[in-house]
């Protein structure tokens, strides 16, 4: 499925020198220039470096491994010293740098058993007593990823997650593998919203239908690059290029462009528009930049999703 | 931890949770005085507190500037060489919709506090549901904004931070990581819109805090805050927040029903001022022909952060009975009005 855009003449990796132009001392990328590092706009801005095969990957390889904590997880920035949801996005970037590697396997085996909770027992017996009270139409019984330890999964860190564990199949002996990404698979089909793509996790409150977010379509598109076979999967591409015409951020454009070519859906027009919005970038979010690096490759399953 | 909110109303559901466990668990406590789920330091309620109330009719810029400075004005407020931080509500967007405090209002309340002596003022917010602030600040007209009164913004969510002992036990979480922008402000302001929630009830300046709280450590839609418990988030958060505090509410155009993200726009034509969240949100809800002691968080607020009954409450400005409006709200805090809606949701 993959294909190559053929760019225009434009240097199609700009968001790659501004990444370079951006890097810390210490090798790492803060949320925005000039902040001091952390996980996650590091380990994104690693991983876009390394698709450029640029040496400065190698710092910024090394930040993460340094960052990582004894129980194979990342924290949100060093200074706080906890687990978090960034994990997944580490061991995903390292999965292209040492895919074998303690490092990133040590990190998916934290990521297997960290699971989002559950509605507690006495909110369960709430609902089968008073039914009206159920506010939102999800399965609760369906464990996924949470972006804190101990609370509930939401569809941007599950489908980071699995990102990150669907490509490290065959380097992560564990039983509880498939186990989980299927769980994972079956829990944003779960949360889809209606009319196609997803929003942070809720596709009705109330009774009343929420719409979808283009990045965090994108996110769940790109962790069901090996289940195009899914309703939810056509329905949310089908919803990009409405999305697209009332959003134009980079983020947006970037995601949506990963999850087009990722699935094969021809994406020259969102990466057009984004070459045009890089041109112009000037001091936003790192992690966004580098979302746009790796969409602005010319290869369109640049992810290395596409075959699971 | 306490509760879970996103599968019903939290308020709604403790209540039932009471009802089922009456005669239970509940009856077995009986006889044993809980002790105030607050410390000494988190005490701020004063003997009596200020609100005003002052007329808007509409977003024009160079007329908010003026009521701004008005209502900043009826207070004692001193913010030469000191940095503003303005603090709206930027959640959601939604083109339909009146989620957001806004823009104009935030632009004019940045110029007003320049003028008053101001050494800089920051916008700044840590949207809940959005990761994608470029569109979030675009789409809402803020970002526009922005640029032409030159303020800078600072994204919350992933600004630096510093461990905060919570001086209160609503939640149990023992400590909060906040924004250093927040925690350094010369004066923080809060500037919610006039909203129902469907979730607490009302949404104004003191729910309006869960932006503070940074996303990237406690997840969207700010799921830590959620799975502790909503009402005793908007407590511990409101009590932990030690710097100098004043509050303006977007009343111009504020939302009722289905809100904080999917209600209709009801017209007040008002803002609201004052230093005491307590009391400025008393007000609001008020406004909205809402007991603000039948709503959790300002009942329980009332009794150690800040004024909620009318008798301890000094009116500036017009007279609230003068712009009260009769909000709908879901069925299910129907029993919080003042008087009935007219078209209950």
């Amino acid at each position: 499925m993959a294909q190559t855009l053929e760019f225009r003449g434009i240097m199609p990796n700009l968001a790659v020198s501004h990444l370079i132009a951006l890097q810390g001392q210490d090798g790492g990328w803060g949320p925005y220039p000039g902040d001091p590092s952390r996980t996650e706009a590091t380990a994104l801005a690693a991983l876009a470096l390394q698709r450029a095969g640029e040496p400065a990957a190698g710092r910024a390889f090394d930040w993460l491994r340094a960052a990582q904590l004894d129980s194979g997880a990342w924290p949100i920035a060093p200074v706080l010293a906890e687990p978090g949801w960034v994990t997944s996005l580490a061991v995903f970037a390292l999965s292209f740098d040492e895919p074998a590697g303690r490092s990133a396997t040590n990190g998916a085996r934290w990521l297997l058993a960290e699971e989002g909770s559950g509605a507690t027992w006495w909110v369960n017996l709430l609902f089968r007593l008073f039914p009206q009270r159920k506010a939102v139409e999800l399965d609760t019984d369906l464990t996924g990823w949470p972006w804190a330890t101990g609370t509930f999964s939401w569809v941007e860190p599950t489908s980071y997650a699995m990102i990150a564990l669907k490509r490290l199949r065959g380097h992560v002996r564990d039983a509880r593998l498939e186990e989980r990404l299927d769980e994972g698979d079956r829990l944003l089909v779960d949360r889809a919203c209606v009319g196609g793509g997803w929003n942070y996790g809720n596709p009705r409150v109330l009774g009343e239908e929420l719409w979808p977010y283009p990045d965090t379509t994108a996110a769940a598109l790109l962790a069901l690059a090996d289940r195009g076979e899914l309703p939810p999967v056509a329905a949310g591409l089908g919803v990009v290029p409405a999305m697209l015409e009332e959003n134009e951020s980079i983020l947006a454009l970037s995601l949506c462009g990963l999850a087009f070519g990722t699935h094969g859906v021809d994406r020259t027009g969102v990466i057009e528009r984004l070459e045009g919005r890089i041109e112009e970038w000037s001091s936003g979010e790192v992690r966004a930049l580098a979302w746009a690096a790796l969409a602005l490759d010319e290869r369109s399953d640049v992810l290395g999703l596409s075959n699971g | 931890m306490s509760g879970v909110t996103y599968w019903g109303s939290p308020m709604a559901d403790r209540r039932d949770f009471l009802k089922l466990m009456a005669g239970g668990a509940a009856a077995a406590t009986m006889g044993c005085a809980d002790p105030d789920p607050w410390t000494p330091a988190a005490v701020r309620k004063t003997d009596r507190s200020a609100v005003a109330v002052l007329p808007a009719p509409d977003y024009d810029e160079a007329r908010l500037v003026e009521v701004v400075r008005d209502g900043i004005g009826m207070f004692d407020l001193d913010v030469r060489g000191r940095r503003v931080v303005l603090k709206p509500n930027l959640v959601e967007f939604d083109p339909r919709g009146v989620i957001n405090t806004h823009p104009a209002l935030v632009a004019a309340t940045v110029e007003a506090f320049r003028l008053e002596g101001a050494t800089e003022v920051v916008v700044a917010e840590g949207p809940g549901h959005r990761r994608d602030n470029e569109y979030l600040l675009e789409a809402s007209g803020l970002g526009a904004q922005l640029r032409d009164t030159g303020a800078r913004f600072v994204d919350l969510n992933h600004d630096a931070v510093r461990r905060v002992e919570l001086k209160t036990s609503f939640t149990g979480l023992g400590h909060l990581y906040l924004p250093e922008t927040v925690l350094d402000a010369g004066l923080f302001v809060s500037m919610p819109k006039l909203k129902t929630h469907h979730w607490a009830g009302v949404t104004l300046s003191m729910k309006n805090l869960f932006g503070i709280v940074p996303s990237a450590i406690y997840g969207w839609p700010k799921n830590v805050l959620h799975w502790a418990g909503l009402e005793g988030s908007i407590l511990d958060i409101n009590a932990a927040l030690d710097v100098p505090r004043f509050n303006i509410v977007d009343g111009i155009l504020g939302m009722e029903g289905n809100g904080p993200i999917q209600g209709e726009a009801r017209e007040v034509g008002i803002l609201l001022f004052g230093e005491d969240p307590v009391a400025v949100d008393a007000t609001g809800a008020r406004l909205m022909s809402i007991d603000p002691l039948a709503v959790g968080y300002l009942s329980k607020a009332d009794a150690f952060l800040g004024n909620a009954d009318d008798a301890l409450l000094e009116q500036r400005g017009d007279s609230l009975e003068s712009h009260r409006t009769n909000f709908r709200v879901l069925s299910m805090f129907e029993e919080m009005k003042t008087e009935p809606s007219a078209e209950p949701e």
